[in-house]
């Protein structure tokens, strides 16, 4: 039997974090000297700075970040001029000793993220300091994908403007790993990413946290999306686009876009609309792609394809490609996803988690099931982001490669 | 201190809402005695809070032993005390000691605490228990199906497969949606008040109970379109009630999701209860030549409607009842789509 609302709309109702710590099923507290150890520092620059867990010393003292990680931690930000104790406020992921000072599973982060997300509601910090794996999982994780994490190495040195808490999150090692594994290297990129961190002046990244999502225009009409299209091409500018498909490959008998959204402007977005794929808004979309305009795309392989699949024709002007520029500035595994990348340079967090599991198919060249189950609306929305972010991404990634604006 | 076994027992009772069964959240599973002579549960979700039976007692029990013990037990009046970090009781030649925790650690402090109290509608209790059973209680299921959707003009709730509105003026400062896991304790126990904090939604009693459930602010999909339905008139066969009383003895056998299967077809309603024990099937002559259909409803809800109306609206999908206070959908499958 048919319900009454789509998948992709019910995939987007999920339950609030709870606001209470699961100290009872996580237990940690009955084997501490100091269970439930509280944030301590005067936190004079805004700073909060979570590691990983409680140590022996820690434990003791009822305090945190005062064992031999955190001396190193203090020595390290003496010589960027920071008192850890009077500039920051220092808490970890769990806030009770594991047995054995052993890295604590990512059951006992979940139980305690609530306490963290208590002390960024009460604190509110400008930048938020992540040491570790289990640090970057308690902060991270409700903001972006939960279960796309990761482990720490993907994630350091990056200082992430994020929108949901209107702070700098900047990840970096444990320094009780550095504790461990001597090499120099480590040791410079851990001071890098300090300094990096405590170089972020000038207050919070944004004045106002945006809200993206109400600047998609999704339009059913697709004359009206056809004239806008239009105009884009009529005003100049660049543009980035995006197609919803049916599967990976255009090859098949049954492959077809679905929707499409573009994103216009010149050093910033001006509009953005997404509409199905139909009638005139096809055409508009040809003429669009066949303009002098410059173009920006996210794996622009795809969109060349299915470009000139559905459309006979190539796209013109190709100026940018978000995955290939994300390839270029960082060789780690997992960074280049769009995804990824808006939520590392743009601080976007989590927008397709109801769409996603529709987008996957059995094969290459099977459908997925976007067509049968995402609410025609969910998908403009969603790929009108996806649009949106690749235009502000690619302006971000220029700036950081010391490359010229689009259209100059 | 002399106490009454079966007034504890009662006040263990009107709190039992706000226990967990595991320990998830410290103490949640504990019956808190607090400084301020309350007796208080709290599971993250729910909350209770009572004037405590035992006075001067501070501290938290395990609940689930002491109520079962007092139970048991055959005196009226029983000898409670604390020694060091223990609960004893004592009746004639029997004595019973309960672990207890002398500290408070339960959380229940993040409850925000109610500010203005306004009277409830007399039908509330009512209109909850018919509108809580259209709400999902699959824990799989995506959250607002799992939700009681409460607006100052009604109360609404839908599985995916079934929708209610209950039109009632709400004293409720902003909408708001509630757990079903949450609301279905409220129907029990004869709430007269209401007020709603910035995360809670508090409802009191003449004995003075306060049951607080959390709420949340999230966006509910509108139920307009679903509750709108063109189609054409029929009318449900009389005796339902009882037959629905039958098939009840089977399908309530399934705890998690009680529903009773209804199919239409040949002139012909037949209802019916599966469980593990067996099944019920009863038919009723039904004027209808229109296409075979079925639907799963909760048999409490089915007998509410019955009890009400006989007249609906069928289309080729949706099933409508116009329940006089309230307006129910149910979708419809074709009956070869789900053999």
């Amino acid at each position: 039997m048919d319900g009454f609302f789509s998948g992709s709309t019910l995939a987007a109702s999920r339950e609030p974090p709870s606001l209470v710590a699961r100290c009872g099923a996580c237990g940690l507290h009955k084997g501490c000297s100091s269970p439930k150890i509280p944030v301590t520092g005067q936190g004079r620059l805004g700073v909060l700075v979570v590691a990983e867990a409680p140590g022996k010393l820690e434990d003791e003292r009822n305090d945190q970040l005062v064992g031999d990680a955190g001396q190193l931690l203090r020595v390290a930000l003496r010589k960027l001029d920071v008192d850890l104790d009077r500039d920051c406020w220092k808490t970890n992921a769990i806030i009770c000793r594991p047995p054995n000072d052993r890295i604590p599973t990512n059951n006992e982060v979940d139980y305690c993220r609530p306490n963290l997300n208590q002390t960024l509601k009460e604190l509110k910090p400008r930048i938020v300091l992540m040491l570790g794996g289990a640090a970057v999982r308690v902060v991270v994780a409700p903001l972006w994908r939960e279960d796309d994490v990761g482990g720490v190495g993907r994630w350091v040195g990056y200082q992430i403007p994020c929108q949901a808490t209107n702070a700098w999150l900047c990840p970096s090692y444990n320094p009780s790993h550095l504790l461990r594994d001597k090499r120099a290297a480590m040791r410079l990129w851990f001071n890098n990413h300090l300094e990096a961190a405590f170089d972020l002046k000038g207050g919070r990244p944004w004045e106002e946290a945006p809200d993206w999502r109400k600047e998609v225009r999704c339009v059913m009409d697709v004359g009206k999306a056809a004239a806008m299209l239009d105009k884009m091409v009529r005003l100049g500018g660049m543009v980035s686009f995006d197609y919803e498909t049916n599967c990976l490959k255009p090859d098949g008998a049954d492959a077809r876009i679905v929707s499409c959204a573009v994103a216009w402007g010149r050093k910033d977005v001006k509009m953005v609309v997404a509409y199905p794929w139909v009638g005139q808004a096809i055409e508009a979309t040809s003429r669009l792609l066949r303009s002098p305009l410059p173009k920006v795309a996210a794996n622009m392989k795809f969109e060349e394809r299915w470009t000139r699949a559905k459309l006979g024709h190539g796209v013109r002007n190709w100026a940018h490609d978000t995955m290939q520029a994300a390839h270029v500035m960082d060789n780690r595994p997992g960074v280049t996803s769009l995804k990824f990348q808006s939520f590392v340079y743009l601080g976007m967090g989590d927008y397709d988690s109801h769409i996603k599991p529709f987008l996957k198919a059995k094969s290459i060249k099977a459908a997925n099931r976007i067509l049968t189950e995402v609410a025609m609306g969910d998908l403009l929305l969603y790929n009108g982001l996806d649009a949106l972010v690749e235009f502000k991404l690619a302006v971000r990634q220029r700036e950081l490669m010391g490359l010229p604006e689009i259209g100059e | 201190m002399q106490i009454d076994r079966e007034g504890f027992l009662q006040a263990i009772e009107a709190v039992s809402a706000g226990l967990a069964v595991k320990e998830v959240v410290e103490q949640s599973n504990c019956l808190v005695f607090t400084d301020d002579d309350q007796l208080v549960t709290f599971n993250d979700q729910v909350a209770c809070r009572m004037a405590s039976p035992l006075p001067g007692v501070v501290g938290a029990v395990g609940a689930k032993a002491l109520q079962e013990l007092l139970t048991k037990l055959p005196e009226d009046t029983l000898n409670v005390e604390v020694n060091g970090k223990a609960l004893r009781i004592r009746g004639k030649r029997r004595r019973a000691s309960f672990n207890m925790q002398a500290e408070v650690v339960l959380p229940v402090g993040s409850v925000d605490k109610p500010d203005e109290w306004k009277d409830l509608d007399p039908e509330f209790g009512d209109a909850v228990s018919v509108v809580q059973s259209c709400a999902s209680t699959n824990p799989q299921a995506n959250f607002s199906l799992t939700c009681v959707h409460m607006h100052p003009d009604y109360l609404e709730a839908c599985d995916n497969f079934q929708a209610i509105r209950y039109p009632m003026k709400l004293p409720l400062e902003r909408e708001c949606v509630v757990k079903q896991s949450s609301i279905k304790h409220v129907p029990n126990l004869s709430m007269t008040q209401m007020a709603q904090s910035k995360n809670w939604l508090h409802f009191r009693n003449d004995v003075g109970l306060v049951l607080s459930l959390r709420y949340w602010n999230e966006t509910y999909d509108n139920l307009d379109g679903i509750l709108t339905v063109e189609g054409s008139p029929a009318l449900l066969p009389g005796g339902l009630s009882e037959a629905v009383d039958k098939a009840n003895v089977f399908s309530s056998e399934n705890a998690d999701q009680n529903r009773v299967l209804v199919r239409v077809r040949d002139g012909e309603l037949a209802l019916k209860g599966i469980g593990v024990s067996g099944w019920y099937e009863e038919k009723k002559q039904l004027e209808y030549d229109g296409a075979d259909l079925e639907f799963r409803i909760d048999p409490a809800l089915l007998a509410e409607i019955s009890g009400r109306t006989n007249e609906c609206v069928l289309s080729g999908e949706r099933l409508k009842v116009d329940g006089g206070r309230f307006v129910y959908v149910t979708a419809l499958a074709s009956v070869n789509s789900t053999a």
